[in-house]
């Protein structure tokens, strides 16, 4: 698909670069988030852009995209310097970005979206349905302008926003994650477009964690550590490890399963027809003491909906029917403080909206969570009790800072954010616990320190269900790996016997 | 790893902006200092501002604006607030004194009474947020007209109710002394001691900061939230109250004639806004709301001296209280892109 020439075809020493930024540096709040980024992006390659989680990828698309401004260095476009100071002037020199989360507006079509922006104040709507039908065609996509945004998929939400950004003339074009939550079919449709739009001249910069993504569709790969480019190099000449060494400093493995489960044993917890309405439809599983459940699927599939319900985190007239049994009884927790009690703990996928207090501190947010496992709140809460209840879990998952009473959650980085999450979840031992996407916009260093507590849980007999998009970790932490499809669990492996072939032909078809 | 992280702290310390260093000081210490400031010019440029009876003057008259600031802030601080304190004060201050001077009730039964009501209606805005779902502006506004209207209908005749002769507690609270300080200066302090060990050493206080930062973590963490949201909402009525009372026995009567105590709580939000405690919630200390009731106290005060016709002088605290908004803002972008995308 990638043919490696296409890079060296444009890197002519007459022609100066579409983007170049040199020397380019911004601290947030003190910290420096870029340190003397030199960047550069040809007319009609794909430059990927790797990196931990808070290596700096995003802050560098900002500085493009004119959503923030460098405190030194500077940006040239086609060897012009230029001065973003809003993000209208960089759209203006051709500059668009495309959101992980789109920034579509939902209530409006897909041809309102199309010309938001440049539309004259009276608009023929037939008019603006032909625009949008002749836009879409032209990229072959194929998606009717005058439905609403809100019911089009992810994908089909990214390519309005390619065809938005294409007809605005932009040649640079970042692509912030735009593999994170779509499928393989929709994946082949977006690098197809890609292509398409290489062939036209446009330098892409292709934001992405998937190191396999990057390896086969992008012509060169940057690759950022601490806000510092480690190297750029042409994809053809790089590999996994060499990437994954760049990005974290060193190489990392996943660790081998060991399994304890006895066969014999009654489930811990048992999920039995369960359907919410829309999104679970007969969802039935169980995990078993000792073992480590991991569900498979795409996203949309009913897992994360499945756990909230378990744990009483969803309203229960949402709830269309079956059964959730924890230690044998059934149990309808109203709301997660129950759960909690009965030793169902859940660690939620989305660490920003339901996981972390931003501005509280590490014992803090510790102490949140012990708190929400007592029976009664005690009424006094001194410094000391916090820093108490707190500092065995900071050990114990290994939370790195330096100070975990002064130092506030926004400071930290993904995988302590992480950790913290954990220890918060888990001040008391459960029974079963539910890890959903536990990995999630984690450092590739973490990831593997967060498999290897999560293995402990189940090594001391607790039931462990982990739910993960990322193939990868699910066959890395799996004993037994299920499949989930359109709110129902479809398949189901042994650990052992999984592929991440044999996994994502059940998640699809 | 560990290395990795140490390192990348240790790059900060220098090239700070100016806002980045604001940021840093506590909100608090920042209004103190703008408090000082403007004792400072005052004392320069008014006459009679200096003295230590003027001083007294402003403490006495910040005090029932300081109760009702503490509650207020706690309230925000949960993501709320009560814009229901208007007529709680109003209605404990009055109604006291209609059930005492009609009713056959004495002086402490009635005042016991209307504690009583007033912690209901916390309740029930509280109830009202918290478990039927209601915005607090729009419970807490409707409650205001509910509860003004019914007691206009059934209890209250008059617009301005003085205090009888006969009156010991209230008169008390109001005129009388504790060790040579007056009364109401020890309760407002009272009440900024007690909210401040509310909110750093109980576990209540705790989590109502944590609820104010992030209600769904809280719900998710097991923290039973909606009984947090009512006893905030309780902790303001009981303030409102307190705050009542105090301002009839200040000023031996209480008048709804002119505004009706909106100014009281234009000025407690105020207080605790300019005071570091964010309307998003999860922000801001007892210490901040203690300094800026003292800026509005001063403030208020200066205006008097300086005799400014009420029109300018509330015309001049809105203004204060649009910068400080404007301020926080600038201070607390909630992130980096909202602070600059805004005409995209």
């Amino acid at each position: 698909m990638t043919d490696p020439t296409q890079g060296a075809t444009h890197d002519r020493a007459t022609v100066p670069p579409l983007l170049q930024l040199a020397g380019v540096s911004k601290s947030y709040g003190g910290s420096l988030a870029l340190d003397g980024v030199d960047f550069e992006l040809r007319a009609g390659e794909v430059h990927a852009l790797l990196g931990e989680n808070g290596a700096g990828k995003s802050t560098l698309a900002k500085i493009i995209s004119a959503a923030t401004a460098p405190d030194s260095g500077s940006v040239l476009v086609r060897g012009e310097q230029v001065d973003f100071d809003k993000p209208a002037s960089a759209s203006a020199a051709g500059v668009a970005m495309v959101y992980q989360e789109t920034s579509l507006v939902d209530a409006m079509t897909v041809a309102q979206n199309l010309f938001l922006g440049d539309a004259k104040f009276f608009n023929r709507l037939q008019q603006l349905n032909v625009d949008a039908r002749y836009l879409l065609e032209s990229h072959n996509f194929h998606i009717d302008p005058s439905v609403l945004v809100r019911g089009l998929g992810a994908a089909q939400k990214q390519m309005v926003e390619i065809a938005r950004a294409v007809n605005k003339s932009a040649t640079i074009i970042i692509f912030d994650e735009p593999t994170a939550s779509i499928t393989p079919e929709e994946k082949q449709q977006l690098f197809l477009t890609m292509e398409h739009l290489k062939a036209k001249g446009v330098g892409m910069i292709f934001i992405t964690h998937n190191l396999e993504e990057a390896l086969s569709h992008a012509d060169r790969i940057t690759v950022m550590r601490d806000g510092v480019v480690q190297l750029t190099e042409d994809a053809a000449k790089m590999d996994r490890d060499g990437i994954v060494r760049q990005m974290v400093g060193r190489a990392v493995e996943y660790a081998p399963k060991v399994t304890l489960r006895t066969t014999a044993s009654e489930p811990t917890l048992e999920i039995d027809n369960l359907t919410v309405a829309g999104v679970v439809q007969n969802m039935s599983f169980s995990a078993y003491p000792g073992e480590v459940v991991a569900i498979a699927g795409l996203v949309g599939a009913g897992r994360t909906e499945t756990a909230m319900v378990a744990y009483g985190a969803l309203k229960r007239r949402r709830i269309g029917g079956g059964t959730v049994r924890l230690n044998g009884k059934a149990v309808r927790f109203r709301t997660p403080r129950p759960a909690i009690r009965s030793g169902l703990a859940y660690v939620s996928e989305d660490r920003k909206a339901y996981g972390i207090f931003s501005d509280q501190t590490i014992d803090d947010n510790i102490y949140i969570g012990y708190l929400g496992s007592r029976r009664r709140l005690p009424l006094i809460s001194t410094r000391r009790r916090r820093r108490s209840v707190a500092e065995g879990l900071v050990k114990r998952f290994a939370v790195r800072t330096l100070d975990p009473t002064k130092a506030r959650l926004v400071e930290l980085s993904g995988g302590n954010q992480q950790k913290v999450v954990l220890a918060k979840s888990l001040t008391r031992k459960p029974s079963a616990v539910i890890f959903d996407e536990p990995t999630r916009g984690v450092d590739v260093g973490a990831i593997q320190e967060i498999h290897s507590f999560i293995r402990e849980y189940a090594t001391q007999g607790v039931a462990v269900v982990v739910i993960s998009s990322y193939l990868p970790e699910v066959l890395a932490l799996g004993d037994r790996i299920l499949v989930a499809r359109n709110g129902r669990v479809v398949a189901e492996f042994a650990g052992d016997e999984a592929t991440e072939e044999s996994i994502m032909f059940a998640a699809v078809h | 790893m560990a290395q990795i992280e140490t390192a990348s702290r240790a790059r900060t310390a220098d090239g700070l902006s100016l806002r980045d260093r604001l940021a840093q000081i506590d909100q608090g210490i920042l209004i103190a200092l703008v408090t000082l400031v403007m004792v400072a010019i005052g004392a320069v440029l008014v006459d009679g501002f200096l003295t230590g009876d003027n001083l007294m003057t402003i403490l006495r008259a910040s005090s029932a604006l300081g109760i009702l600031a503490v509650g207020s802030a706690i309230v925000i601080m949960a993501k709320g607030v009560d814009l229901s304190v208007v007529v709680v004060t109003a209605l404990t201050a009055q109604g006291a004194v209609h059930l005492w001077t009609r009713n056959d009730f004495s002086e402490l039964q009635a005042l016991v009474v209307m504690g009583m009501v007033a912690i209901t209606i916390g309740v029930i805005n509280g109830w009202m947020v918290a478990y039927v779902g209601i915005p607090a502006l729009f419970t807490t506004l409707g409650m205001w007209l509910l509860v003004d209207g019914a007691a206009r209908v059934w209890l209250l005749d008059n617009q301005v109710y003085i205090l009888p002769a006969d009156s010991n507690v209230v008169t008390d609270l109001g005129r009388g002394e504790l060790f040579g300080i007056p009364f109401p200066i020890v309760a407002a302090t009272v009440a900024f001691l007690a909210g401040w060990l509310f909110l750093e050493y109980t576990s209540q206080g705790r989590l109502i900061r944590a609820y104010g930062d992030n209600p769904e973590a809280a719900r998710l963490a097991g923290i039973p939230t909606r009984p947090l949201v009512v006893l905030t909402f309780v902790i303001c009525a009981g303030s409102a109250a307190v705050a009542g009372v105090l301002l009839l026995g200040i000023n031996g009567s209480y008048s709804t004639a002119y505004g009706g105590g909106k100014d009281l709580l234009f000025n407690a939000i105020t207080a605790a806004v300019i005071g570091g405690v964010s309307l998003t919630g999860g922000k801001g200390s007892i210490f901040g709301v203690l300094w800026g009731t003292l800026f509005i106290g001063t403030f208020v005060n200066l205006m008097t001296l300086l005799n400014l016709s009420v029109e300018v002088s509330s015309l001049l605290k809105a203004a204060v209280l649009v910068v400080a908004l404007a301020f926080d803002s600038w201070l607390h972008p909630r992130d980096e892109e909202t602070a600059k995308s805004d005409d995209l």
